[in-house]
């Protein structure tokens, strides 16, 4: 692997989110906190899905975001930065429009949701071989399936401990999921020339 | 006849009287206002409370003013106390709770009293049981047969009415700041003769405290919840009331209050490992290039 083709841009921003985690006051500046965003300390729309609860929390998170980070990386870069910011930010407006009960959110499950609808888009519209589209598929529907049953039941699945007080939000799983897909369309539709030929486009390799 | 009528006039009151037809109330009371802020003390202003969880709390009922009055015996405090205090225990947050008896606070004692309470006992907050209950005694007209001398014995002419709120509010010491109280009251009626009234008086105050005391346990899990509903919001309890801030107590971090967590599970990363495997073969056969 040269250079060019390592995926820096994952490496660089799970490495800041695996820094954000480890600081030693638990990430309070950093968290989302509806109060402190009404304060005018905006940034933690974004930096609250950069910390986390706890260190499986993060563990588990920020793997998930570095094997699907690269995997989609390598795919297309620009598709990668899409899929992060779409996410991103319609984590962060669902957080704080459609959950007015959440006072603090932590997690980067939304851009890791992302990545997971991005990297399974593109393998199922490889085409080839078919075996590999339909695992992609089942993968989006079970994931898809998860996030909804969590959402209307309200109760997570396979869950580690969370600290009092603190319950996982599905929803932001969905949204992060959505903002994946947006990213694979808009790509799809408004490709470029440097994409082309390397899967700029799901599927489009 | 003239002299039969003043003699009715006369002997009726008298019997009546004699018969015990009567009304009256006793009253047991204790104040946890009067005792944080006896008279003449300057109100103490509370500060931001800053709680470090699991908490301890310490449970104690007000003391009264006049004991000599007070015929609520410290055994059966001790017995309710017990029981507010299996309430508190188990919940999120609250390490141990004591009970504390009411020998160790004195009448008008004060935030200084809970200082030294707080010093002994190594407690955070206080719970403090305040109570207020009204006996009403009546006799019915049935009261006319105790001039028989047996009916004194077997007809129950006196009518007992017991009426009894309870309230116990949580003080964190520290920042003199009432953080929330919880309600029961009970209304118990009796009847006896007035050879026992005394005994029967006594056993339905009891039940008045104990019945008032379940209802504050009932109530006591709305009063929780709602504290926590205002503290997630970052005051005791709204607006203009002091700020409240809750830590861990092991790493002192700020305990998160209505969190929210976006949070992936291992079921996504097994997917996640396997879809990038399954990618990097695919890209490897196609022998893809490198990412723009």
């Amino acid at each position: 692997m040269d250079a060019r083709s390592f995926p820096w841009v994952c490496a660089a921003v799970t490495a800041a989110c695996a820094a954000c985690s480890a600081l030693p006051d638990g990430g309070v500046a950093l968290e989302y906190d509806r109060a402190g965003l009404c304060a005018g300390s905006i940034w933690r729309l974004l930096t609250g899905q950069m910390v986390h609860w706890t260190a499986r929390m993060a563990w588990i998170d920020l793997s998930t975001l570095l094997l699907l980070g690269a995997w989609v990386e390598g795919r297309s870069r620009r598709r990668l930065v899409l899929a992060l910011a779409l996410s991103a930010a319609l984590v962060g407006a669902g957080v704080h429009l459609l959950l007015p009960d959440i006072e603090r959110y932590r997690g980067s499950s939304g851009l890791g949701s992302a990545l997971f609808v991005a990297g399974a888009l593109d393998l199922a519209s490889a085409g080839r071989p078919r075996w590999l589209r339909r695992l992609a598929l089942l993968g989006l529907l079970l994931l898809a399936a998860k996030a909804a049953a969590e959402y209307w039941t309200g109760t997570p699945l396979f869950s580690g401990p969370l600290p009092a007080g603190v319950e996982v939000v599905p929803l932001v799983h969905l949204l992060g999921g959505l903002g994946g897909g947006l990213a694979c369309v808009v790509r799809s539709r408004r490709p470029s020339t440097a994409d082309q030929g390397t899967g700029g486009k799901c599927g489009g390799a | 006849m003239r002299r039969r009528t003043i003699g009715s006039v006369l002997v009726g009151p008298s019997l009546l009287l004699v018969a015990g037809c009567y009304s009256g109330a006793t009253q047991l009371r204790t104040s946890a206002l009067a005792y944080l802020y006896p008279k003449g003390s300057p109100a103490i202003p509370p500060s931001d409370v800053q709680l470090k969880v699991p908490v301890r709390v310490g449970v104690a009922f007000a003391p009264s003013g006049a004991t000599w009055q007070d015929t609520f015996t410290e055994p059966q405090k001790i017995a309710l106390l017990t029981r507010l205090a299996d309430a508190f225990r188990g919940r999120e947050g609250f390490e141990s709770v004591q009970v504390i008896p009411s020998n160790y606070l004195s009448a008008g004692g004060s935030f200084d009293d809970l200082d030294r309470l707080a010093a002994a006992f190594g407690i955070d907050l206080v719970a403090l049981v305040s109570y207020d209950q009204f006996q009403f005694h009546d006799s019915s007209r049935w009261s006319l047969a105790y001039l028989t001398i047996v009916g004194a014995y077997v007809i129950e002419g006196e009518e007992n009415d017991t009426r009894t709120l309870m309230d116990a509010t949580i003080f964190d010491i520290a920042s003199r700041s009432m953080l929330f109280h919880a309600t029961g009251q009970s209304r118990v009626r009796a009847e006896s003769t007035p050879i026992d009234a005394s005994k029967v008086n006594r056993e339905k105050r009891e039940e008045g405290f104990e019945l008032a005391m379940s209802d504050l346990i009932r109530n006591l899990d709305s009063a929780v919840a709602g504290f926590q509903k205002q503290a997630a919001r970052g005051t005791v309890r709204g607006p203009g009331t002091p700020k409240i801030e809750v830590r861990d107590l092991e790493t002192g971090a700020a305990r998160p209050a209505a969190g929210g967590a976006g949070a992936l599970a291992i079921p996504e990363l097994a997917g996640a490992a396997l879809l990038a495997l399954l990618g990097l073969a695919a890209r490897r056969r196609r022998g893809a290039g490198p990412a723009a």
